[in-house]
């Protein structure tokens, strides 16, 4: 197999896959049906994407309306999704892909996102639709809106752009795609990411862990979360490595699917969320377990959410039998921002995690650790989580990014050991975040270069606590205010805003927060300033009319005013919120229960009344 | 009874059984979003309905059951 490392920009790797078809490089896609993994090569999936590429052009009838054009992708499979990906990549246009209604919550909330990023730019966006899934979208779709669907046709049918005029030549530095940042949060956030962020990412992350040339991949990740699309499907194509792939739904009902094929395919390398490891570890049978042949793996690759250290424990000791060590679980940490990886552990040792004292954990604190573990079996029965809270290694900064900790201002911390912000440069650092119209005094931007507001070449802030500790970065904390529950992002302002509405108050009278970032179990919970207790009418109508998009609230806690824990500015400290809640310190009136049995209890109230 | 009303029996029986909502709570017209599933307990409901049911249901088709009685039509659909 080749590697096409040498190239510059994706449309030359997609022209290398079609001019040197590598036997065996393919995208395997699970077919829950039939029970098989589909596989198509590289070299077709390549032409089928030139191919449809031309489909784009007949659509905007000249070659040069598709340049710089915004391609909505919005299909169910990883095989369609692709074709439109790189189709849209082929003839210069720029792809985005939308998370389906089934993780959105809705197909309301899809087509939220089709009117809110369809009339961005200068041009209403194309929308690509798989086949059959356009009479269900179509009511919801505005009629300036071009949809282009997307047949499953033999490739003989298609004009092929193969060697064609029509092909765009892009340069290292020109936007390849838009990649949203959480993207099943609704917060319409978008970074640009160029051909060369893909090419120094894809790079960096092979350097880092001393790849050969016969790797094969898993993965089961969305194609629209950027660990699924950079970190598994373009580092695969970009390195030629097989990849096979199920979406999040056939993973979700069936986890122990994904470890057999891992085992059956002889994949080396699986990429998945704490989530995924953690699901495998509750879902998968001992007997299944022991009858998986797993040895031959040499990555596990985690990363995306924060890691628990006992959801590798538990992975460990299930699949112990299965032939996984502890030295193949490789932590990685990530976002959209630096295209996806930033850094990664080191592939020569075992994993290691420091303990700590959680009530020493804050922006400029000296972090006390109190143990440094590995994950090995000794290492991980001497962990006493009741003691102290774990934290994992991230690594050490993949090849051509640097990553610094910085306080509350922005100034450098030097010192190791000291809490701050994570702060990235370096090669992989998207170009900007993408703008809205909103932004622009004109109205529509309109050029490429205009949609971005570009991150220069300065320090890009990641939102996440971190501290240095002999040489390698550990993730603390959020700053960012971000909820993560079954591998989906909940963005927090977000959902205080709907929650402010429906109670008629003011957002910062209201503050969401998970009750512990380290056990996915843990609550989330609502603290709500307001001067006195609802009655039980006002329960029921607000547990009815909660927004139930994506809503994943256990609690709500109605405190008196001025019991949300704020900065001198008056900022809400989300972190304080979910400290004191733990230590039993948040002060509130009344505690509301939320779930899906009190809802209907609710509606049934409501409509006996 | 008619096969819609056997699946229905079958599957409110089920979905009581899996979200803890009591039979006489759930009806044809339930929503299964507005009453508080999230799209991953939604996903593991559709797991235990292709488990008693006997079928797989695409994504596409997983993405477009929003009511108990899409879920009933859709395996009447499938297993017709």
């Amino acid at each position: 197999m080749l590697a096409h490392l040498h190239t510059s920009t994706l449309l030359e790797v997609m022209n290398e896959h079609v001019a040197n078809p590598s036997e065996g490089s393919a995208l395997h896609c699970w077919d829950g049906s039939q029970k098989i993994y589909h596989p198509v090569g590289y070299g077709e999936l390549s032409q089928r994407a030139f191919a449809f590429g031309a489909r784009l052009i007949e659509q905007c009838e000249q070659a040069e309306h598709i340049h710089g054009r915004v391609v909505m992708i919005a299909c169910h499979t990883p095989y369609a999704t692709l074709i439109a990906f790189y189709g849209a990549i082929s003839v210069g246009a720029i792809p985005m892909i939308f998370p389906m209604p089934l993780s959105l919550g809705s197909h309301e909330a899809l087509s939220e996102r089709i009117k809110h990023w369809g009339f961005m730019f200068e041009h209403p966006a194309l929308l690509i639709l798989e086949e059959g899934l356009t009479e269900k979208f179509h009511d919801h779709i505005p009629p300036e809106i071009t949809v282009v669907r997307l047949s499953d046709s033999p490739l003989a049918e298609w004009q092929t752009l193969e060697n064609s005029a029509n092909q765009h030549v892009p340069k290292v530095d020109d936007i390849a795609f838009f990649q949203t940042t959480s993207s099943s949060t609704g917060d319409h956030k978008a970074v640009s990411i160029s051909h060369s962020n893909i090419i120094a990412n894809v790079r960096g992350i092979r350097h880092a862990v001393e790849m050969d040339e016969n790797e094969r991949m898993t993965t089961w990740l969305p194609l629209f979360h950027d660990m699924g699309l950079v970190g598994t499907v373009l580092f695969s194509f970009g390195n030629d490595y097989p990849l096979f792939i199920m979406t999040p739904t056939q993973f979700v009902k069936r986890p122990s699917i994904w470890m057999k094929g891992m085992a059956e395919h002889k994949c080396t390398i699986a990429t998945a969320p704490n989530f995924g490891f953690d699901y495998c570890s509750r879902l998968v049978s001992e007997k299944d377990a022991a009858a998986l042949d797993l040895g031959h793996v040499k990555h596990l690759f985690i990363g995306a959410e924060p890691i628990r250290v006992s959801t590798i424990d538990s992975f460990l000791k299930k699949f112990k039998v299965s032939g996984i060590t502890p030295q193949i679980i490789r932590p990685a940490y990530g976002l959209a921002e630096s295209t996806i990886i930033t850094s990664m552990a080191d592939p020569n040792e075992t994993s290691q995690f420091i303990c700590l004292d959680a009530d020493a954990i804050g922006i400029g604190q000296n972090v006390t650790i109190l143990d440094t573990l590995s994950f090995t079996e000794g290492d991980l029965a001497r962990y006493d989580s009741s003691k102290n809270i774990a934290v994992c290694t991230a690594g050490k900064a993949i090849h051509g990014m640097l990553i610094e900790i910085v306080d509350e201002d922005g100034a450098l911390i030097q010192e190791e050991g000291i809490a701050g912000e994570i702060a990235i440069t370096g090669s992989s650092v998207a170009m900007g975040y993408v703008k809205g119209i909103k932004s622009e005094q004109d109205g529509k931007t309109s050029s490429a270069a205009s949609m971005i507001e570009s991150f220069g070449t300065q320090r890009v802030g990641t939102g996440d606590m971190g501290v240095f500790f002999d040489g390698e970065l550990y993730i603390l904390e959020r700053i960012k205010n971000l909820i993560i529950r079954n591998g989906e992002n909940y963005l927090v302002s977000a959902l205080e805003e709907q929650l402010a509405e429906l109670l008629d108050i003011s957002h910062e009278h209201v503050a969401v927060f998970d009750s512990n970032i380290h056990d996915p179990e843990s609550d989330i919970v609502v603290l709500v300033e307001r001067h006195s207790p609802i009655d039980d009418d006002a329960v029921n109508a607000l547990l009815v009319a909660m927004p139930k998009e994506a809503f994943p609230i256990n609690k709500i806690l109605l405190a008196k005013s001025r019991e949300i824990p704020r900065t001198t500015s008056g900022k809400k400290r989300h972190f304080y919120c979910r400290k004191m809640y733990q230590k039993e310190q948040l002060k509130h009136q009344q505690a509301i229960e939320v779930s899906p049995q009190r809802i209907v209890q609710a509606m049934n109230a409501i409509e006996q009344k | 009874m008619s096969n819609y009303d056997q699946i229905y029996s079958r599957l409110s029986a089920l979905i009581a059984e899996k979200t803890k909502l009591t039979e006489s709570d759930i009806s044809p017209e339930l929503n299964l979003e507005a009453s508080g599933l999230d799209s991953f307990a939604r996903i593991e409901l559709i797991l235990v309905v292709e488990t008693e049911f006997d079928m797989e249901l695409t994504d596409a088709e997983s993405a477009n059951v929003a009511t108990v009685d899409d879920i009933v039509k859709i395996i009447e659909l499938k297993s017709a």
